[in-house]
Formats: structure tokens, sequence, C-alpha cells
């Protein structure tokens, strides 16, 4: 299972989304097509288990919005971004 | 596509941080089982703020009882204090705290103003809590009445200045009369009355409290002079007086130690103690006499 860590804290910024994981931080900020992602990704993980496939699902949500980009590039640049916040515990697979 | 430098530093808007700030301390507070109300900034009702009031740090109100527990908390999870509650002000309400990630927390253990027992205010408030969403997270908030009263009975310490009148004009002044007079039954039901009366310019009404010159300095502000004499007329008993006295020549080391930028030593701390005597001193030669604005006081209340 996928999840977005129930410990993430965020907030709508002017350059982004301001993501932090309580209790100790970090704070990072997404930007750009990342705050996309972001909003994405919790949008559909509102609940605090999602289907076991989130992460395809979201780079297809990803790949609906921008029809046009190279749908490799997306996937990848997508999927390393997830990993990123998998490796800050912003995500959770359990 | 724009490439994903989705770690990269980015610059943190102060009233980001603020919000986020809030929701790390509840997380906290939610964990330790702990009674927290969020005040001031983000935690503020819509209805009762322009929005252009931007906090530097997140101000949080703390069961009493559960103060200690709350700064073992802190300080077990990154937080380093900087101010203490003895050092923080006259009313030795707050304690400053700050994370690297998530910046600066004021812990109130009561709000200055009211006199009812900080427990019991605690309760009183707590029982008419509110939720309000903070960076995602559920934060318990006063209720609105308590806001807008915490709110006028803040800017009552403003001294005047654009930002307090900004906040009673709008927690206060543009309200409905039914919420205003809510607002006032409650400040009495708290013992907040006179502090209120400061935030409303009406302390001429109470002319005979000895608190009366202490709430007219921080609400129209005055010289350090004024400040001290306010707070002797303010001190009824000997203990109390003494502790004004030591107040005046008193060094707290945490400022010290902000403005040097590193643990002061010995030798200088003995510099800001001359330093803080010298100023007094010149501060009472410049402003020989009290202000002539207020009736006199009963005679044990002249210093």
């Amino acid at each position: 299972m996928t999840r977005v860590a129930p410990e993430a804290i965020w907030v709508p910024a002017d350059n982004g989304y301001a993501v932090g994981l309580v209790p100790r931080g970090p704070v990072i900020v997404l930007q750009d097509s990342s705050a996309f992602i972001w909003e994405t990704l919790q949008t559909r993980g509102r609940e605090p288990f999602v289907s076991e496939d989130v992460i395809d699902e979201v780079i297809q949500g990803v790949l609906d919005q921008m029809p046009d980009a190279p749908r490799d590039e997306v996937a990848s640049q997508t999927r390393q971004f997830l990993d990123q916040l998998l490796a800050l515990g912003l995500l959770v697979l359990d | 596509m724009p490439t994903l430098d989705a770690v990269d530093a980015a610059p943190l808007d102060l009233p980001v941080r603020v919000q986020l700030c809030h929701a790390a301390l509840q997380h906290l507070a939610d964990q330790s089982g702990l009674d927290v109300l969020h005040v001031k900034g983000p935690a503020i009702d819509s209805a009762l703020t322009d929005r252009k009031r931007f906090s530097t740090d997140a101000d949080i109100l703390i069961r009493p009882s559960h103060t200690a527990a709350l700064q073992r908390t802190l300080e077990r999870n990154g937080w380093r204090l900087v101010t203490s509650f003895k050092a923080g002000s006259f009313f030795e309400h707050a304690a400053n705290y700050h994370h690297d990630s998530w910046g600066y927390v004021d812990v109130h253990r009561r709000f200055p103003g009211v006199t009812m027992h900080p427990d019991e205010a605690f309760e009183e408030l707590w029982s008419r809590r509110q939720e309000m969403v903070i960076a995602q997270w559920p934060c318990p908030v006063p209720g609105l009445v308590d806001q807008a009263m915490l709110l006028t009975l803040h800017a009552a310490r403003g001294e005047n200045s654009p930002r307090a009148r900004l906040d009673v004009e709008n927690a206060f002044d543009r309200q409905p009369e039914d919420f205003q007079r809510q607002v006032r039954d409650r400040a009495d039901d708290l013992g907040a009355t006179l502090a209120l009366a400061a935030a409303l310019h009406e302390l001429d009404q109470h002319p005979e409290d000895p608190m009366t010159d202490l709430w007219r300095f921080y609400a129209e502000g005055g010289t350090r002079a004024d400040e001290w004499r306010a707070r002797w007329r303010a001190a009824l008993t000997a203990q109390t007086r003494a502790r004004v006295l030591i107040g005046i020549v008193w060094v707290n080391r945490e400022f010290v130690a902000m403005e040097l930028g590193h643990e002061p030593s010995s030798a200088e701390m003995r510099a800001a103690f001359y330093s803080r005597i010298r100023n007094a001193v010149n501060s009472l030669r410049r402003n020989p006499r009290p202000r002539p604005v207020h009736p006199p006081h009963s005679p044990q209340d002249q210093g």
C-alpha cells in the first residue's frame, strides 16, 4: 500500500507547496511541476490508505494534464520525484 | 516539462512557515496528550482580521498544568529555548522557542490582562474552543468571541501602534453591537475588564485601579521611566515592589546572548549590568516626573 505520510503537513505557497514532516521537519518547497504532482498526489491520496497502484495513478494523472509531453520523460521524472518524496518520508510505502 | 527539482532549497515565506509551525506544534501536542489553543496569526477567524496581518511566529496557549510537559516535548524534538517565561515580559506570560525547520513559537501559559486564575481561565477558553485546519492539520482555537477578546487584549499592549489599532478595528470596532457586548461580557467574566478598557481607550473609567497607569503605558506607550513608575504603582506589596526594583537593573542573559551572538562571559554580563544602570539613571533624569494625566492613587501607591 502507498499513502501520503500522515505526518506530512503542507501549505500552498507563492512558489509552490511548502511541505514538512512532523515532528522534526525538514521543510521543502516543491516548485513548478513538482508542486503540480504533489497536488495530484494529495488529492488522490486524501484517504489515509489509497490503492496499491497510486503511483501509476499519479503518473497517469500528470500525463492526462500534459498530453503533448513525451510520455517516457514525464513518467520518468514523476517517478523520480515520487522517489524523492519516499526518501524524505513524505510518502509511505506500507 | 520543467525539471523536477523537488528538494532544491527554495525561499520559504514567513507566513507559510508560521502555518507549518502551528501544525507541527499541534502534532506534538496530540502525541503527548497536551491541551493547546492556537491564538493570533493564522489561528484568527477571517471574520476578525483583514489578513494583511502576518505573524512572525506561532502563538499558542498551553493549559497551565501542561506547561512543563510541553517544554520537555519541545526540547526533545529539536526546539531551543530563546527566551524563558521569566525573561520574557513583566507578565512572565510567554516563553519563546526556535526550531530550524518550523521557526519561532511563543508558548503562552497565561494571557496578559486576564486576571482570573490561569487554570480556570484556560478551562473557560477550552470549553468554548473551535477547530481550525492549519497546514492540513486540525488545530483547536478559542471560540469566536474569545478570539476577538484575546486579540483586543493583545492590542492593549501594542503601545498604540498602527498594527494594534488595526487589530482593535477589525476584532472589535467593526463588529456588530451585540458581538461587542459579548466580548465585553466575556472580558468581565475572565477578569479582563481593565485590559479591555486599555485597548478601547476607556481607562479614564477606572481611575482608582492601581494597574491603570501600567495599562495606559502599554496601550499608549511612553518612556522607560514611565513604565517603571507605572510598575511601581501597580506593585502593592513589599515583595512585588522589590521585584520591580530588581527588574530595573536586572540583566537578561538571553537578550545579551542574542545581541552578542554568543553566550556572554562574566565580563560581558558585568558590562551589560553597568550599561543597564546607566540607562536607567539617564532615563529617570530625562523624565524626572510622571506625566500628570491621572488622578492620584491612594497614599500607599505613590512611588
